[in-house]
C-alpha cells in the first residue's frame, strides 16, 4: 500500500486520499472553438512522463497538487494548490447574441 | 519408539496428545504436528496425488510441499506438517475413493497416457452435449477436502503495526540481521513460521562434531528473545509483499498489517528433489526433512537410507542419520568429483559407501506404490543420461538434495528479478527497491560464517537508510556450490515427476513446448505448472531448466512466472474478518424502528422505506401515499445533502456551479438547482435557499453531496472565490411535514413564524423555532402537497420529530418512508437524479432547459451543454401511463421501436391517486411526442403498450402545493 | 431512555448509553457513572466516554486566527496540533484558517466562552452537530487504535498537543492526543450519523484491553 505524503498531514496510506485527475489549463469556454473544449473535457496526453495531479486528503477535504511519473508511479513531490493558483479567476461576460 | 534426548527439541514427552487419522487411533506428544506423530508411527502414506492418485507422504516436512494436505475435522486442506494434533482431533485423507489407504482412483495413474498435458482442453466436451453427462464426475473428482457448510464463523481480526525493520525468517541470518538493527536502537519486528526461533540452526548439522547449529542457535537465541527492541512473532507467515514495505503477517487468526520503513528478508531456500522415475513415493525426502524428523520431533525416518545428493549437505545428513542408529547404505553423489575432503573422509570412516558421478534412475516400490522399497542407482553418462547398468539398493528411505532454489516469492513481488547464474547452476536476485534487503541463504550464501555476516550487512544497509551513522559491510562472497546443474532424468515410462502437486512429468513440460507453447508462463498455464498449493517451490527449478532446454534459450531468458500474494493459502476469514462496514443512521432512528419502519440502506445511511411488514410493502406505501394526499405525512429526510456557502463571493459562486441564475435570488426564497458536469451531463440537484446577500444554503441529494462538497472545493482551489464552503449534511436533521393538514399541526408548535400563505408562500424560505428549537424551513413541492421542510441541528433532531408526531396526533399524522415518497413525487413527475438520469442525460434530454440561464458567462459545464443541446436531440425523458391491470414495467426494462432498443423505464410505479401505473422513461427522439405509443419489454418477453402523457400525472395547475 | 429524553440535545449515542447518573449538560444529558461497571474508574482501566453533548464551536477563515486571539483562545502555530485554553479548553487548528474549541473535559459546566465572529472572513463552524465526540481514557490508547486505524498513534509518532485527521475504521475522524490528569487520553471527533458504528467499533476493539463505556467519573 503505497504512501503519499499530504502537505498538511505528513505521509499517509494512499487509501486515504482521492485522486482528482491532471492540473489542466482550461480554454477560455466562450471563446473556443468546439474541438478545442472537446480535446480539454476528454482528452488527455497520456505519455509517460511526470504529470501534475489534483488529489484530494478525504478525512480532512484538502486538495493539493502532486508530481507523479506515470511510468514509475513514484511521488516526485507534493504542495498546497495555492503554488499554482494564487490569483482570482474571472470570467467574462458572454458576448449579446452569442449562443455556443 | 522415539529417538533419544537432545533429539527432540519441541517435543515435551510427558504430555500425551491421541487423535485418529482416517479411523485409527495414533499416539503423538505436545509440540508434534500431525505429520510428526503419524510419522512416528510410521503411517507414512497422507494423501493421494491431484491426477493420478499416488499414495504421497511428507516430502519437506517443514508445510512447503502439498503431500501433507489432510482434513482436520471440518477444515480442509490443512497441512498437516504445520498444525498440531489437538487431543481427539479427527483427522481424515483427502481425494480418494473409498479410503485413502485403498483409493479406488489409483487406477486412473494406469490411464495416464490417455490424459496427456492438458488433455482436458479437448476432451469432455464433444459430442455436444456430452459435457453435461461429465461434469458432475468431475466435480466430485476435482476437488481437494470437504467443506463443513454448518460451520459457525469465527472472530478473525486486523491489526497495524508500525516497525523500523522487520526481518522475514529468524535463522542465522535473520537473527543476526536483528540483533544488530536491534543494537543500534531500531525498533525490530522478527517473523517465522515455526513455532521456535532458529530455522537451520534448530536442525541443520554445519560441522563434523554436529555442535555449532545448537551452540550459535543458543547463543543468538538467547540475545533475540532478551532484547527490549526486538518483536518475535512465530508461527507466522509474511504472505505478500505490497508498495513501501507493507507487509500482511497472518498469525493464528489474526492478521498484523505492518509497515516497516526498512524490511530484510532472509526466508532461506527451498531445497529441491531430483527428477527420476517413482520420485514421488513415501519414504523419499528431502535431507532437510529427515534432519528436522529427527531433531525436532525424534521421529527415526526409517530402518535404511539411501542419499542422493549433488551437494555437501547429505554427507553431514548421514553423519546425524548414523548417530541415530539408520544404516545409512549409500551416498549417491551426482557429482563426479564428490564432495569436500573432510566431510567425504568422516563419511567413509563409518563405513559408509559412496558412489560417484550417478544417480538414481528409478524408485522401487512396495505393493500398491505405498512406500519406497530400493533405488535402482545408475551411472550419469551426459546431461539428464544414464548407463544401461542397474546397481539395486535396498531402502526404506531415500533422502534427496540436488541444490537449492531462493525463497524469491516477497521479493519478486517486489519487482525483484531472478536471473540464472550458469556456473553456479542457481537462481539468485536482484533489481530490488530501496529499502528492501536479503541475506543468507536466499541471497546465495551457504556457508554459516557467511551467512551470519550478510545478515549484519544487510542490518546495516537498513540502519543507514534510517539516518543511523553506521560504516557498510561489503558485500558476502560465497563460493560454496551446492547446486547440481541437471538432476533430471527422464524415464522412457515416466513418472518422474516435476511437478506433484500437478502430477507432471518431464514429458508433459517438454510436450507443452512442442505443441507451441514455449514461452513460461504459457507452459504454466498449459500444464497448470506451479499453480499447486506448492506454487513452484520445487517445480520451477527444474520446469525453468527443461523448457530452456527445449526452447533452445538460456534458463536466465526462460526464468520463472510470476510471484503474486499470497505467498501461502490464505483464509478468506483473514481478509474479511473484523471488517468495517460503516453505517450512518439519523438523529430519528430509533423512532423508526420503533413504529414498525421496513428499513432500507441508501449509500451508507439506513432509512425507512415504510411503515409495516416487507410482505405488505405495496399496501402500506398506497395507504401512506392516500394519507399525506387527504391528510399529513411526516417523513425524515435529514439524509438530504447540506451545503453552507458564506462570504460575499457566495452568490457568485452558486452562480458558477450551478445551471440556474442565482446572482438576483431574493433573501427569503428558494431556486431550484441543478448541477452538470464538466460532460454537460445532470449529476446533482436540490434547492438552493438565499438566507442572506452573502449566505446559501444548497440541499444535494443524498449519495451525491460528498462528491459535490469535493467537487466545490476543488473548483475554488482554483477560482480563489472568497466564500466558505461546509458540508453541513451531518449537522441538520431534517423532516418534510406534508399534507393539506401540514399547516395546522405546524402552527400548534412554529409559534414565532408567520405561516399563513402570503406570509410563507410556496418556494419560501424562512427562520423561526419550531417546539423551542431553532429551525430552518423551506417550502418545496418534491411530493406536490402543502408542506414544510424543516431543517434543525441534528442533536434536536429526534426531540423534532417527538414534538411533531405530538403535534400531529389530533390531525391523525402518519410517517411514511422513501418509497412512498418516491410514489409521491413520481406522480408530480419530479426527476430524482441517478434515479431518472444516467451517465449521458444532459438537460436538453431531461426538459431541464428552464433551469439553464443560458447568458451567465459561466458555469461548471455549460459549454458542453450549449454543444449537446444544439445538436439534433435522440432521446427524451418522458412521462407515460399504462392502465391499471397491465404487467407493470420495471426499472431497467426496454423501450423498443420496432427491432430497435430505443431506451428504458426509470420509474414505474401503480399511483392509487390516478388509479393507473405511471411512470418516467427514456424514448427515442420520434417517440416523445404527447399521445403517442411506445412498446415495453417487461418480464417473461410480455409487450407493453405504454402511451406517452403531458407531466405531471396530478394537480398540473400545482394548486394543492401552493395551498 | 427516558434520562436522555428529559432534554431536547440528545447524544448520538443516547441509545448506547446505560447510566446510573446523568449530569444536565448545554441542555443535554452526559453519563457521570456506568451502570455496569461496579468498581471505581479510574484512568487506568481502558475506558470510552460519551462527550458528543458538550459545548463546542469552530471558526474558519483568514480572520479566524484574529477572531480567536480576539475571544483570548491560544492559536496553535501550525494545522493539526491542540493547545490549552486559560480554563482548559482544547484549541485545535484542523487547517491553515480552521479552529476548534471544546469543552474542558473535567468542567464541562463551565461551557467554553463562544463570541460571534463579528470581522468579514471568519464563518462559525458546525462541529457540535456535525461531529460526535468520544473520549478513550487508559494505558492502551495506541494499541487499541492500531486495530482500527493505519496511522502510527505510539506516543513517540503522536505526543501530547497533536492532532491526526486520518480514517478509523473506515470514516473520517479528527484524533486528538491531550492529557487529563497527566494521564494520555485520545479524544475522537467524526461523523455524528456514525457515532453508533464507531462506538460499537472502538468498544470492540477494547474488548482485548478490558475496555468498557464510561461516564465522567472516570476523569474527574
Amino acid at each position: 500500500m503505497k504512501i503519499m505524503t499530504c502537505p498538511m498531514n505528513g505521509p499517509r496510506n494512499i487509501s486515504e486520499f482521492v485522486y482528482g485527475g491532471e492540473v489542466q489549463e482550461m480554454p477560455d469556454p466562450n471563446n473556443c472553438s468546439d474541438r478545442e473544449w472537446a480535446e480539454y473535457v476528454f482528452y488527455s496526453d497520456n505519455a509517460i512522463q511526470v504529470v501534475r495531479e489534483w488529489w484530494m486528503h478525504s478525512a480532512s477535504s484538502y486538495w493539493f497538487i502532486a508530481e507523479r511519473h506515470t511510468g514509475s508511479d513514484e511521488i516526485l513531490k507534493t504542495y498546497p494548490s495555492t503554488e499554482l493558483f494564487k490569483e482570482r479567476v474571472e470570467f467574462a461576460a458572454k458576448a449579446t447574441g452569442q449562443t455556443s | 519408539m522415539r529417538l533419544a534426548a537432545p533429539m527432540g527439541l519441541l517435543i515435551n514427552r510427558n504430555q500425551h496428545v491421541t487423535f485418529k487419522f482416517e479411523g485409527k487411533q495414533y499416539d503423538g506428544y505436545h509440540g508434534d504436528n500431525i505429520a510428526s506423530a503419524l510419522l512416528a508411527n510410521q503411517q507414512w502414506l497422507m494423501s493421494r496425488s491431484f491426477k493420478y492418485h499416488r499414495p504421497r507422504a511428507p516430502l519437506t516436512m517443514a508445510g512447503h510441499d502439498a503431500n501433507t494436505l489432510i482434513q482436520l475435522g471440518g477444515e480442509p486442506n490443512v497441512l498437516a506438517d504445520r498444525v498440531a494434533p489437538s487431543q481427539g482431533d479427527i483427522i481424515e485423507g483427502q481425494n480418494y475413493s473409498g479410503s485413502l489407504e485403498n483409493d479406488r482412483d489409483s487406477i486412473l495413474g494406469y490411464f495416464g497416457r490417455f490424459m496427456p498435458v492438458g488433455f482436458y482442453y479437448r476432451a469432455f466436451f464433444k459430442p455436444y452435449g456430452v459435457w453435461e453427462k461429465w461434469e458432475s464426475v468431475i466435480r466430485k473428482k476435482a476437488g481437494l477436502g470437504k467443506l463443513d457448510l454448518n460451520f459457525e464463523p469465527e472472530y478473525y481480526d486486523k491489526v497495524y503495526l508500525f516497525k523500523d525493520v522487520v526481518v522475514v525468517g529468524a535463522g542465522p541470518a535473520g537473527l543476526s540481521a536483528a540483533l544488530t538493527a536491534a543494537d543500534a536502537g531500531a525498533s525490530v519486528q522478527i517473523v517465522d513460521e515455526h513455532p521456535i526461533l532458529g530455522g537451520s540452526l534448530s536442525y541443520h548439522r554445519f560441522d563434523l562434531e554436529g555442535k555449532i547449529a545448537d551452540q550459535t542457535r543458543s547463543d543468538l537465541v538467547a540475545k533475540v528473545e532478551a532484547h527490549p527492541n526486538i518483536e518475535v512473532t512465530l508461527n507466522a507467515t509474511c504472505n505478500a509483499w505490497f508498495a513501501d514495505n507493507y507487509l500482511p503477517v497472518i498469525q493464528g487468526k489474526r492478521m498484523y498489517k505492518v509497515r516497516a520503513k526498512e524490511c530484510i528478508v532472509a526466508s532461506g531456500a527451498f531445497e529441491q528433489h531430483v527428477v527420476f522415475r517413482n520420485n514421488d513415493l513415501p519414504g523419499i525426502v528431502v535431507c532437510s526433512a529427515v534432519s528436522r524428523l529427527m531433531k525436532l520431533y525424534a521421529v527415526k525416518p526409517g530402518r535404511r537410507a539411501v542419499l542422493l545428493t549433488g551437494n555437501d549437505d547429505a554427507y553431514f545428513t548421514a553423519l546425524d542419520l548414523y548417530e541415530q542408529g539408520v544404516e545409512v547404505a549409500a551416498i549417491v553423489d551426482m557429482r563426479a568429483q564428490g564432495g569436500a575432503q573432510s566431510v567425504t573422509a568422516a563419511v567413509q570412516n563409518l563405513g559408509i559407501k559412496i558412489t560417484l558421478g550417478s544417480t538414481v534412475y528409478e524408485a522401487l516400490a512396495t505393493k500398491g506404490n505405498k512406500h519406497i522399497r530400493g533405488v535402482d542407482v545408475r551411472a550419469i553418462s551426459g546431461q539428464g543420461e544414464v548407463d544401461a547398468q542397474s546397481n539395486l539398493i535396498d531402502c526404506d528411505l531415500l533422502c534427496v538434495s540436488s541444490g537449492f532454489m531462493p525463497s524469491y516469492s516477497l521479493l519478486c513481488q517486489a519487482g525483484g528479478q531472478l536471473s540464472y547464474d550458469d556456473e553456479t547452476a542457481a537462481f539468485n536476485l536482484s533489481n530490488l527497491p530501496a529499502h528492501l534487503h536479503i541475506a543468507g541463504s536466499v541471497n546465495g550464501i551457504h556457508s554459516l560464517t557467511a551467512v551470519i555476516r550478510d545478515g549484519e550487512r544487510s542490518a546495516v544497509d537498513a540502519l543507514q537508510n534510517l539516518g543511523h551513522d553506521v560504516a557498510s559491510i561489503e558485500p558476502i562472497e560465497c563460493d560454496k556450490q551446492t547446486n547440481f546443474d541437471w538432476p533430471i532424468f527422464k524415464h522412457p515410462k515416466g513418472k518422474d515427476f516435476v511437478d506433484f502437486d500437478e502430477d507432471l512429468q518431464v514429458k508433459d513440460i517438454i510436450n507443452a513446448t512442442r505443441i507451441g507453447y514455449r514461452d513460461i508462463q504459457l507452459v504454466k498455464r498449459f500444464s497448470t505448472l506451479g499453480m499447486g498449493p506448492s506454487q513452484g517451490r520445487h517445480s520451477a527449478l527444474p520446469a525453468a531448466r527443461l523448457v530452456a532446454k527445449s526452447t533452445q534459450r538460456t534458463v536466465s531468458q526462460t526464468g520463472v512466472t510470476t510471484a503474486r500474494p499470497p505467498y501461502a493459502p490464505e483464509k478468506l476469514a483473514h481478509i474479511a474478518g473484523r471488517i468495517f462496514d460503516p453505517v450512518r443512521r439519523t438523529a430519528m432512528h430509533d423512532r423508526h424502528i420503533e413504529m414498525g419502519a421496513k428499513m432500507m440502506p441508501a449509500g451508507n445511511w439506513q432509512r425507512p422505506a415504510f411503515y409495516g411488514k416487507p410482505e405488505d410493502r405495496d399496501k402500506c406505501i398506497w395507504a401512506e401515499s392516500e394519507h399525506v394526499r387527504n391528510k399529513v405525512g411526516v417523513i425524515d429526510v435529514s439524509t438530504l445533502g447540506g451545503i453552507e456557502l458564506r462570504g460575499p463571493d457566495a452568490a457568485e459562486f452558486m452562480n458558477r456551479m450551478y445551471t440556474f441564475a442565482f446572482l438576483k435570488q431574493p433573501v427569503g426564497k428558494t431556486r431550484y438547482a441543478v448541477l452538470t458536469n464538466e460532460h454537460g451531463v445532470v449529476v446533482d440537484d436540490g434547492v438552493a435557499c438565499r438566507i442572506a446577500d452573502d449566505h446559501f444554503y444548497v440541499t444535494a441529494t443524498t449519495g451525491g453531496v460528498g462528491g459535490v462538497y469535493s467537487d466545490m472545493l476543488k473548483w475554488n482551489a482554483q477560482w480563489r472565490l472568497d466564500v466558505d464552503i461546509a458540508n453541513v449534511t451531518a449537522a441538520f436533521s431534517a423532516i418534510n411535514l406534508a399534507g393539506p393538514d401540514s399547516r395546522k399541526v405546524l402552527e400548534k408548535i412554529a409559534s414565532d413564524v408567520d405561516l399563513s400563505a402570503e406570509g410563507f408562500p410556496h418556494l419560501a424560505y424562512r427562520e423561526g423555532s419550531v417546539a423551542g428549537i431553532p429551525a430552518r424551513l423551506l417550502r418545496v413541492g418534491f411530493v406536490g402537497e402543502l408542506g414544510y421542510e424543516i431543517h434543525v441541528p441534528t442533536s434536536y433532531g429526534e426531540a423534532l420529530w417527538d414534538a411533531v408526531i405530538e403535534a400531529g396526533k389530533e390531525h391523525d399524522i402518519k410517517p411514511f418512508g422513501v418509497e412512498t415518497q418516491r410514489l409521491l413525487r413520481l406522480e408530480k413527475g419530479h426527476i430524482i437524479v441517478s434515479q431518472d438520469t444516467d451517465s449521458m442525460s444532459h438537460p436538453g434530454e431531461l426538459d431541464l432547459g428552464w433551469a439553464i440561464a443560458r447568458k451567465k458567462p459561466f458555469y461548471v459545464g455549460g459549454r458542453s451543454v450549449d454543444i449537446v443541446m444544439a445538436r439534433k436531440q435522440t432521446r427524451k425523458l418522458v412521462g407515460f401511463t399504462l392502465p391499471k391491470g397491465s404487467a407493470k414495467p420495471e426499472e431497467g426494462h426496454l423501450v423498443l421501436s420496432g427491432d430497435d432498443i430505443s431506451g428504458n423505464i426509470t420509474s414505474c410505479e401503480y399511483s392509487p391517486t390516478v388509479d393507473s401505473i405511471v411512470g418516467l422513461a427514456f424514448v427515442s427522439i420520434d417517440q416523445c411526442e404527447v399521445g403517442s405509443k411506445f412498446e415495453v419489454r417487461t418480464d417473461n418477453n410480455v409487450m407493453v403498450n405504454a402511451r406517452v402523457v403531458k407531466l405531471p400525472f396530478y394537480d398540473a395547475d400545482g394548486k394543492r402545493q401552493e395551498l | 431512555m427516558s434520562e436522555s429524553r428529559q432534554f431536547q440535545r440528545r447524544s448520538f449515542v443516547a441509545r448506547k448509553l446505560e447510566g446510573s447518573e446523568f449530569l444536565n449538560i448545554n441542555d443535554g444529558a452526559v453519563m457521570v457513572k456506568a451502570l455496569a461497571n461496579a468498581s471505581d474508574n479510574q484512568v487506568q482501566q481502558s475506558g470510552l466516554i460519551d462527550l458528543s453533548v458538550a459545548q463546542r464551536f469552530g471558526f474558519r477563515g483568514l480572520n479566524a486566527a484574529q477572531h480567536m486571539q480576539a475571544c483570548d483562545y491560544p492559536v496553535p502555530s501550525k494545522p493539526n496540533l491542540c493547545d490549552v485554553g486559560r480554563n482548559g479548553e482544547l484549541v485545535l487548528r484542523l487547517g491553515e484558517t480552521e479552529y476548534w474549541v471544546l469543552s474542558n473535559p473535567q468542567e464541562l459546566e463551565q461551557t467554553p466562552n463562544y463570541q460571534a465572529p463579528v470581522l468579514d472572513k471568519c464563518y462559525s463552524l458546525f462541529c457540535q452537530n456535525s461531529h460526535s465526540w468520544l473520549m478513550m481514557v487508559g494505558p492502551s490508547l495506541a494499541e487499541t487504535m492500531a486495530k482500527i486505524c493505519g496511522v502510527d498513534l505510539s506516543s513517540s509518532q503522536f505526543p501530547v498537543g497533536h492532532v491526526c485527521q486520518t480514517s478509523v475504521a473506515r470514516i473520517n475522524a479528527v484524533i486528538v492526543h491531550h492529557e487529563i490528569n497527566n494521564k494520555s487520553v485520545f479524544s475522537i471527533l467524526s461523523d455524528s450519523a456514525s457515532a453508533v458504528y464507531l462506538w460499537e467499533a472502538l468498544l470492540d476493539a477494547m474488548t482485548e484491553f478490558n475496555g468498557c463505556a464510561m461516564g465522567l467519573s472516570a476523569i474527574t
